[in-house]
C-alpha cells in the first residue's frame, strides 16, 4: 500500500468502526427504535468490508471492483485518481480551517464583525490580494449580507457571545 | 386540473412573481455557467432566503433557477469547452468545434432554442402524466413506500458513474444520520449524545448547504486557480442562424425531448445520461455520423433538448412520491418541506395549484433563460474565469450566514460546517454525496414505511413480498443493484464469443 493510498484505505476502516459504534450504542434503545438502524449499520459494514478489500488491490479486490462498476477496467477504486489528487495534508487542513475560523468568530464576535474580518484575512493571507482589494471586497460582502438579511428580510443576525447574545446552540 | 392551472397562472403573472422569476433565472444562468457551482449549490444557498417568502414566490424563484441552470452551463461548454454542469459535457463535442469555426453565436442560438423548446416539451409531458400519476400513487401503501425509498437509493447509487459500492455506503451513512433524534415509533430519543440541538434530528437545509456549497468551496480553495482555467477570448454573433437550425432539425429536437422526459422520470438516472443518450442517438441515426464531433449543429440540439426536458420528468417522482431523483431535486424537496409542503400523494392530490405553479415557472424560466442568455452569453463566459480566492470567502460567508438566518440557530451554522467537512472528505475519497443527501431525505419515509408495514402484518416480513406493486419494486431494486455485474457478464461473454469467432 503506497503512502498516497494509505488514507484512502483507512477511510472505510474508520467508517466501519463508526458503524460498530452505532450498533453498540443501539443496545440502549427499544427493539423497535433500533431495528432499522442496526440493519442499516450491519449492511453498511458489509459494504465497507468489500470496499476495504477493493482498496487492497488484490485479485479478489479487483473482482469486486469490476462487479460493482460493471467495467472490465474500472476507473474508480484503488488505482483511480481521487478528485483531489494528494493536495497535501497541511493545504487541506488550511482549507478546512478557514470556514472553521469563521464559525468560531461568528460565535464569539457575531456575524457582522466576523464576516468582514474573515473575507479580508482570507483574501490577504490565502489569496495574496492587496490590502485595498481585500478591504473593498470585505466591505462589499458585509454590506450585501446586512442589506439582504437584516434590512431586506428583517432577520436579526447574531451579535456574538462577547456581546451577550449567546443562548446556547 | 384546468382550474388549478389557471390559479397557478394567476399567481405567476404578477409583477412581483415575474421579478422573482427573472431573479431566479439570472442566478441560475450565473451558477450554471460557472463550473463547480451548478444548480444544487445555487438552490442550497438560496433556501434560507426563501424562508421569508410565501410558498408561491419561493417556488417561482426556485423554478427560475432550475430552468436556467442547464442553458447557463451550455454557454461555457460551447465557448470555453468547459461544461458548467455535468449534463452539458455532451454539448462540448460539437458546440466547441462550432465556436472554433467562428460559429459560436449559431451554436448558442441553437442551444437556447433547443433548451427552451425541450424544457417546454418536458413540462407539457409532466402536465399530461399528472392524472395517471394520481391513480398510480393511490396503489401505494406503507410496504410500497418502503420499497420505493430503497429503490430510490439503489437507483441513485447505480447512477454514480461506476461508484455503486461507495454510493451504497454513502447511502447507508446518510440513513444512519437520518435516524438521529426523536423516534416516532418508540417515542424516545436516539443517537443524540445528550446534545439538545439533535433532538429534532439532523436538519436538512444546513446539511444541504454544507454538503454542496461549503464542501465545494473547500475543494476549490484547496485546488486554487480560476474555475475554468482558460483565458480564451469569446465573441458571439449570428445567434438567429442557430434558432433557425433548431426548426430545421425538429426531429432531433423532439427525440431529444422525449429521451430527456423519460430519463428524467427515472430516479437517479439524471441529465448526464439523458444528454449523452440523446447525442448518441442523434449521431447513430444521422445520414452524416462522421460530422459529429467536428461541429454538427444536431450535436448541440440533441443534448440540450434532452437536458432541459428532463426537469419536467424528474418532478414526477419528487412531487408524487417524495422520492428525489437527483441532488438538485433533493434540495428542491428541502424548499417544499421548509414551506410546509410535504411531497408525496397529499401534495399531488390536494395542492395541484402548487405543482402547476412550479411547472409554469419552469416553463417560463426556460424561455426567459434562453432570451437573457443570448444577450449576456459573452459576460457569462467571462464569469468562469473568476479567481477562486474571491469566490470562496464570499460563498462561504453567505452560506453560513444563510444557515444561521433560517432559524436563528448557531447549531445550524455548526451543522453546515460539519457537513461541509464531511462533504469535502467524500469528494477527497471519491464517495458520491448525492446518495447521502437522498438517504437523509428518504430515511424518515423508509422507517415509517417499514414499521407501519410490520404493524399491518403483525410483524410478518411477508407483507413486503406478497403485494404486486411491492414485488415489482423489489424486482427493480434487485435489477438496479445487479445491473453493473450483469453488464460486466454480458461484455465478458460477448468478448469471448468474438475471440472464438476470430479463431
Amino acid at each position: 500500500m503506497s503512502a498516497l493510498n494509505a488514507p484512502r484505505s483507512l477511510f472505510p476502516v474508520l467508517l466501519a468502526l463508526a458503524m460498530v459504534g452505532v450498533i453498540v450504542w443501539s443496545a440502549d434503545y427499544a427493539a423497535e427504535a433500533r431495528a432499522l438502524p442496526v440493519l442499516v449499520a450491519w449492511t453498511t459494514i458489509v459494504l465497507l468490508a468489500l470496499e476495504a478489500l477493493v482498496q487492497t488491490g488484490t485479485r479478489a479486490g479487483r473482482f469486486i471492483e469490476r462487479m460493482f462498476s460493471g467495467e472490465a477496467k474500472p476507473e474508480t477504486g484503488s488505482r483511480a485518481a481521487p478528485r483531489v489528487t494528494s493536495p497535501g495534508v497541511l493545504r487541506e487542513l488550511r482549507g478546512i480551517a478557514w470556514p472553521a475560523a469563521l464559525v468560531a468568530a461568528i460565535v464569539i464576535f457575531g456575524i457582522l464583525p466576523a464576516v468582514p474580518a474573515y473575507v479580508f484575512l482570507s483574501l490577504k493571507i490565502a489569496g495574496g490580494k492587496s490590502s485595498a482589494r481585500a478591504a473593498l471586497t470585505a466591505i462589499g460582502v458585509t454590506v450585501f449580507v446586512w442589506a439582504l438579511f437584516e434590512w431586506g428580510m428583517s432577520y436579526q443576525l447574531f451579535r456574538g457571545a462577547l456581546f451577550g447574545d449567546f443562548q446556547g446552540f | 386540473m384546468i382550474d388549478a392551472l389557471l390559479q397557478a397562472a394567476a399567481h405567476l403573472f404578477t409583477a412581483q412573481a415575474l421579478a422573482y422569476l427573472a431573479l431566479g433565472t439570472a442566478i441560475g444562468l450565473t451558477f450554471g455557467a460557472v463550473p463547480g457551482l451548478g444548480g444544487t449549490t445555487a438552490l442550497a444557498l438560496l433556501i434560507p432566503l426563501t424562508f421569508g417568502m410565501d410558498e408561491t414566490a419561493a417556488i417561482i424563484l426556485v423554478g427560475g433557477i432550475m430552468g436556467a441552470v442547464p442553458f447557463g452551463g451550455s454557454v461555457s461548454a460551447i465557448l470555453l469547452n468547459t461544461p458548467g454542469v455535468a449534463p452539458n459535457a455532451a454539448t462540448c463535442f460539437d458546440g466547441y468545434p462550432l465556436a472554433r469555426q467562428g460559429k459560436a453565436g449559431m451554436a448558442i442560438g441553437a442551444a437556447a432554442a433547443a433548451s427552451s423548446l425541450g424544457g417546454l416539451i418536458g413540462v407539457l409531458a409532466m402536465i399530461l402524466v399528472i392524472p395517471l400519476a394520481k391513480r398510480i400513487v393511490l396503489l401505494f401503501g406503507p410496504p410500497e413506500f418502503f420499497m420505493l425509498a430503497v429503490l430510490g437509493l439503489s437507483a441513485i447509487a447505480v447512477s454514480t458513474g461506476g461508484k455503486l459500492l461507495r454510493g451504497l455506503i454513502s447511502g447507508g451513512l446518510g440513513l444512519i444520520l437520518a435516524f438521529i433524534g426523536y423516534d416516532d415509533i418508540s417515542g424516545g430519543l436516539r443517537y443524540t449524545a445528550g446534545i439538545e440541538y439533535l433532538w429534532d434530528g439532523v436538519q436538512l437545509v444546513p446539511a444541504l448547504i454544507g454538503l454542496f456549497a461549503i464542501a465545494e468551496m473547500i475543494h476549490l480553495s484547496i485546488s486554487g486557480g480560476t474555475v475554468a482555467r482558460t483565458d480564451k477570448a469569446v465573441t458571439v454573433s449570428h445567434v438567429f442562424d442557430g434558432v433557425k437550425a433548431v426548426f430545421a432539425n425538429l426531429g432531433t429536437l423532439l427525440r431529444g425531448s422525449a429521451i430527456g422526459t423519460f430519463i428524467g422520470a427515472v430516479p437517479g438516472v439524471g441529465g448526464t445520461v439523458a444528454s449523452f443518450l440523446s447525442y448518441t442517438l442523434a449521431q447513430q441515426i444521422s445520414k452524416d455520423p462522421e460530422s459529429f464531433g467536428k461541429g454538427n449543429i444536431q450535436g448541440v440540439i440533441a443534448p440540450e433538448a434532452a437536458n432541459n426536458a428532463k426537469d419536467g420528468g424528474s418532478l414526477l417522482p419528487t412531487l408524487a412520491f417524495g422520492i428525489p431523483g437527483s441532488a438538485e431535486m433533493a434540495v428542491f424537496l428541502g424548499v417544499l418541506i421548509l414551506h410546509g409542503l410535504e411531497p408525496g400523494p397529499t401534495l399531488l392530490l390536494e395542492h395541484e395549484d402548487v405543482i402547476f405553479g412550479l411547472v409554469l415557472a419552469l416553463s417560463l424560466s426556460c424561455v426567459l433563460a434562453s432570451a437573457i442568455g443570448l444577450l449576456v452569453a459573452g459576460q457569462l463566459a467571462r464569469l468562469t474565469r473568476t479567481d477562486v480566492h474571491y469566490l470562496v470567502p464570499v460563498v462561504i460567508a453567505v452560506a453560513l450566514v444563510g444557515a444561521y438566518a433560517l432559524r436563528s440557530s448557531l447549531g445550524d451554522v455548526l451543522e453546515a460546517l460539519a457537513f461541509g467537512v464531511i462533504g469535502y472528505l467524500m469528494v477527497r475519497f471519491d464517495y458520491p454525496r448525492v446518495t447521502m443527501i437522498i438517504a437523509l431525505v428518504l430515511g424518515g419515509i423508509a422507517e415509517r414505511g417499514y414499521h407501519q408495514s410490520l404493524m399491518m402484518s403483525d410483524g410478518s416480513f411477508g407483507i413486503f413480498f406478497t403485494r404486486p406493486v411491492s414485488n415489482v419494486l423489489l424486482a427493480l431494486i434487485v435489477i438496479s443493484v445487479a445491473l453493473p455485474g450483469l453488464r460486466l457478464l454480458t461484455r465478458t461473454m460477448r468478448k469471448r464469443q468474438m475471440e472464438e469467432g476470430s479463431r
